[in-house]
C-alpha cells in the first residue's frame, strides 16, 4: 500500500469539506480523485501533500505515519492546476530547483543535475525548450515543465491537482493520453484530481468518486460507469433519464401504469438505453414528443418530451435515425432497454 | 509618420490629443528644462567645470548622494518588511496603518522639516534624550538622513507591496513539495521576484531624497562643507547673483537625475524579459 488515508476529516469554519474519509492506493496505480467542485476532491489531495493539515484522522505513506510531517519530508511530487512554475527560472532552472535546494550532502554536482534534468525534460519532450521562460510557452508545455520538476526529486507519489483543467478541450485530450503513457513507462504512485467523468475514467486504474466531502464509491473505471452503487454516482458519470415506474410483484416494470398495483420505483436510464419507435408496442410503451434533434457527432441527440411534459434524452445511431426518418415535433413512442434502480434512495 | 498615424487612429480624436499631450509636455517639461541648457550654453566649458566642481559644490553632492543613497537603503530594507507585514499578516487598524503610511506623500515638506526638528532638538522628546547620552542628531548628517528617509518612504512600500501581494501562495507550496526550507523560499522565490520592485522602489526613494529640500533645510542646519546639500546650494548660489553657477550646478542634478530615471527604465525592462509583457 502507497498511501493510506484513514478516518480523515477537514472544516473549513463551519464548511465540512472532507468528512471522515478512507481509501487507500496501490503501489504505482494511478488513481483519480472525480468529484463536482466543492466535492472536497482537491483538499484530500492537498491532505496528502501535508499542505493542509487534517482536524482528523491519519495519512499513511509507504508504511510510514506522516500525518504531522512538514510537506518537504514527505517526498511527494506535487502539480499544481495553475503549474505554479518559477516564472523568474527557465525551464531549466524550474527543473533543478528541487535538486538545488537538497541538502549539501544529498545534492548531486553540477553536471549530474544537467543530465538528471536533461534527462526528464526530453522524458516530457520539452528538451528544445531548456532555456525558455514559463512566460514563452503554451499552457501543454508548462504543465508538462510543471511534471518534469515534480518528477525531479524522485517522489515516491506523485499528485495531480486539475492537471489539465486549464487546457483547451484538444491539448486536454492529447495530454491525458500522453500522461497514461508516462505512467505506464515510470510507474510512480499517482493520484489525480479531477471534475471531468470522461478524464477519469478514460486515464484512471481506479477511480474515488467524491461527493459532499464523502466517498461515493471506489472501483475500476469499469466498476463504477456499469456498476454504480448510488444514484449520484449513476447521474455524475452520464447524462441521465429518470422514470417514475411502478414494479409489480413479479419484477415487471411498467412505466405507464393503468392503476396503483406494485410498488413506486425510481429509474435510472442513460440516453443510449432508450430505443425509438413510430408506433405503440410491448418494447416501446411510453408515448413521447420529439423537441429537438442533434445529428453533429458520432450519435444523433434527440431531446423528447413525455406526456406530463418531463424532458428526456436519446442517443440513437444516425443509421437508425435515418431508417425512422425523425423530424421536430413528431409523436413517437419510446422504450426502455436497459435500466438501473437503487434500493438507497436517501439521496433523493 | 503617416503610417503611424493611421494605424494607431482607431479611436477618435488621436491627432487632436496627441497635440495636447506633446504641447502641454513641451510647456511643462521641456521648456524650462532647455532654458536651463541655454543659461549654461552661454559661459564657457571651463566657467561650468569650476562651477560645478568647486570644492563647496563637491562636498554638497557628497552630503546630497551619500546621505540619499543611506537613507534609500534604510527605506528599501524598512519597506520591505513593512510591505510583508501589511501583506502577510493581520494587523489590527489595517486601515489607519495604510493611510499613515501615504502621509509623507501628501504632508507638506516644510510641516516635516520643522516637527523633526522640534522632536530631534535640544528641547524635543527624542533629542534631549540623545543629547544627554551625547548623541546629536539636528544640524548633522543624521538629521538629514533622517528627514530624507521621512519624506521619501512611502516609495519603497507602495513599490514591493503589488508584488508582494501578486506572489502566488501556490509557488511557494509548490517549493516546500520540492524540499525547499522556509530560508531557501525566501533566498530563491520571493526575493528573485520582488527584487525588480524592490530595485526600482529604491531608485525612487533616492530620487526623492536628492530632491528633497523644503523639509532637510529646516534640520540640517546647512554649514557649508558640512551638511549643506546640493538643491541648497543652488539658492546660496542664487542668493549670491550668481546665476550663472547656480545654472550649473542645477543642470548638473538634472543629468544626474535623468541618468537615475534611466537606470530606473532599464529596470523595469530587465524585469519584463521573464514576464513577457
Amino acid at each position: 500500500m502507497s498511501i493510506e488515508l484513514i478516518d480523515v476529516s477537514k472544516k473549513f469554519g463551519s464548511f465540512v469539506a472532507v468528512d471522515s474519509v478512507s481509501f487507500s492506493v496501490n503501489k504505482g496505480e494511478l488513481l483519480a480523485l472525480l468529484g463536482p467542485s466543492g466535492s472536497g476532491k482537491t483538499t484530500i489531495l492537498r491532505i496528502i501533500a501535508g499542505l493542509e493539515k487534517a482536524d482528523s484522522g491519519s495519512v499513511i505513506l509507504e508504511g510510514r505515519d506522516v500525518t504531522k510531517d512538514d510537506p518537504r519530508d514527505r517526498g511527494i511530487g506535487f502539480v499544481f492546476q495553475h503549474y505554479a512554475l518559477f516564472r523568474h527560472m527557465t525551464v531549466f532552472e524550474n527543473v533543478a530547483f528541487g535538486l538545488r535546494v537538497k541538502p549539501r550532502k544529498l545534492r548531486p554536482n553540477e553536471s549530474e543535475i544537467r543530465k538528471q534534468v536533461m534527462d526528464l525534460l526530453s522524458l516530457v519532450q520539452l528538451d528544445f525548450l531548456a532555456h525558455h521562460y514559463p512566460m514563452q510557452l503554451s499552457g501543454g508545455q508548462r504543465q508538462r515543465v510543471a511534471l518534469a520538476r515534480a518528477l525531479a526529486i524522485q517522489p515516491s507519489i506523485l499528485l495531480l491537482d486539475e492537471p489539465f483543467g486549464s487546457l483547451d478541450a484538444r491539448v486536454r485530450k492529447e495530454l491525458r493520453r500522453w500522461l497514461r503513457k508516462l505512467h505506464d513507462e515510470i510507474h510512480v504512485t499517482s493520484v489525480f484530481v479531477t471534475h471531468d467523468q470522461e478524464e477519469a475514467l478514460e486515464v484512471s486504474d481506479r477511480v474515488v468518486i467524491t461527493n459532499q466531502g464523502r466517498i461515493e464509491q471506489i472501483g475500476s473505471p469499469e466498476e463504477v460507469y456499469f456498476a454504480p452503487r448510488t444514484p449520484f454516482v449513476f447521474q455524475f458519470l452520464g447524462d441521465v433519464n429518470l422514470f417514475h415506474a411502478r414494479e409489480l410483484s413479479n419484477g415487471e416494470l411498467i412505466f405507464i401504469p393503468d392503476d396503483d398495483s406494485g410498488v413506486e420505483k425510481r429509474v435510472f436510464v442513460r440516453p443510449n438505453q432508450i430505443s425509438i419507435a413510430l408506433n405503440w408496442s410491448q418494447k416501446n410503451p411510453i408515448p413521447a414528443t420529439i423537441h429537438y434533434i442533434n445529428t453533429a457527432g458520432p450519435m444523433v441527440k434527440v431531446e423528447l418530451k413525455d406526456k406530463k411534459g418531463n424532458p428526456l434524452l436519446a442517443f440513437i445511431s444516425i443509421e437508425e435515425y435515418q431508417q425512422l426518418n425523425l423530424k421536430k415535433n413528431m409523436n413517437v413512442f419510446i422504450g426502455v432497454k436497459s435500466h438501473h434502480t437503487f434500493e438507497n434512495m436517501s439521496h433523493f | 509618420m503617416k503610417g503611424i498615424l493611421k494605424k494607431k487612429s482607431i479611436l477618435p480624436g488621436y491627432g487632436l490629443s496627441l497635440g495636447i499631450t506633446w504641447l502641454y509636455l513641451s510647456f511643462i517639461v521641456l521648456l524650462p528644462l532647455s532654458t536651463l541648457f541655454i543659461k549654461v550654453g552661454s559661459g564657457s566649458f571651463n566657467d561650468f567645470i569650476s562651477a560645478v566642481f568647486s570644492l563647496r559644490a563637491i562636498k554638497a553632492y557628497q552630503v546630497s548622494f551619500g546621505l540619499s543613497f543611506i537613507s534609500a537603503c534604510i527605506n528599501s530594507l524598512f519597506g520591505f518588511l513593512i510591505a510583508w507585514v501589511i501583506v502577510r499578516y493581520k494587523i489590527p487598524f489595517k486601515g489607519f496603518w495604510d493611510t499613515l503610511i501615504d502621509l509623507p506623500f501628501a504632508l507638506p515638506t516644510a510641516v516635516a522639516g520643522i516637527t523633526l526638528t522640534w522632536l530631534y532638538g535640544p528641547q524635543g522628546w527624542i533629542g534631549s534624550f540623545l543629547e544627554a547620552n551625547g548623541i546629536k542628531i539636528v544640524f548633522t548628517p543624521m538629521g538629514i538622513t533622517i528627514a530624507m528617509i521621512f519624506v521619501s518612504f512611502p516609495f519603497a512600500i507602495r513599490t514591493i507591496e503589488p508584488v508582494l501581494r501578486d506572489l502566488d501562495p501556490e509557488i511557494e507550496e509548490s517549493a516546500r513539495c520540492l524540499g525547499a526550507s522556509r530560508w531557501k523560499i525566501f533566498q530563491k522565490i520571493i526575493f528573485p521576484t520582488v527584487l525588480p520592485s524592490l530595485l526600482t522602489g529604491f531608485t525612487l526613494c533616492f530620487a526623492r531624497s536628492m530632491g528633497e529640500y523644503g523639509s532637510v533645510i529646516f534640520i540640517a542646519g546647512n554649514q557649508p562643507l558640512k551638511t549643506e546639500i546640493a538643491p541648497l546650494l543652488i539658492v546660496m548660489r542664487l542668493e549670491e547673483y550668481d546665476y550663472y553657477g547656480s545654472a550649473s550646478i542645477a543642470l548638473f542634478l538634472l543629468l544626474v537625475s535623468f541618468v537615475l530615471l534611466f537606470c530606473l527604465n532599464f529596470l523595469q525592462f530587465w524585469n519584463k524579459r521573464y514576464t513577457g509583457i
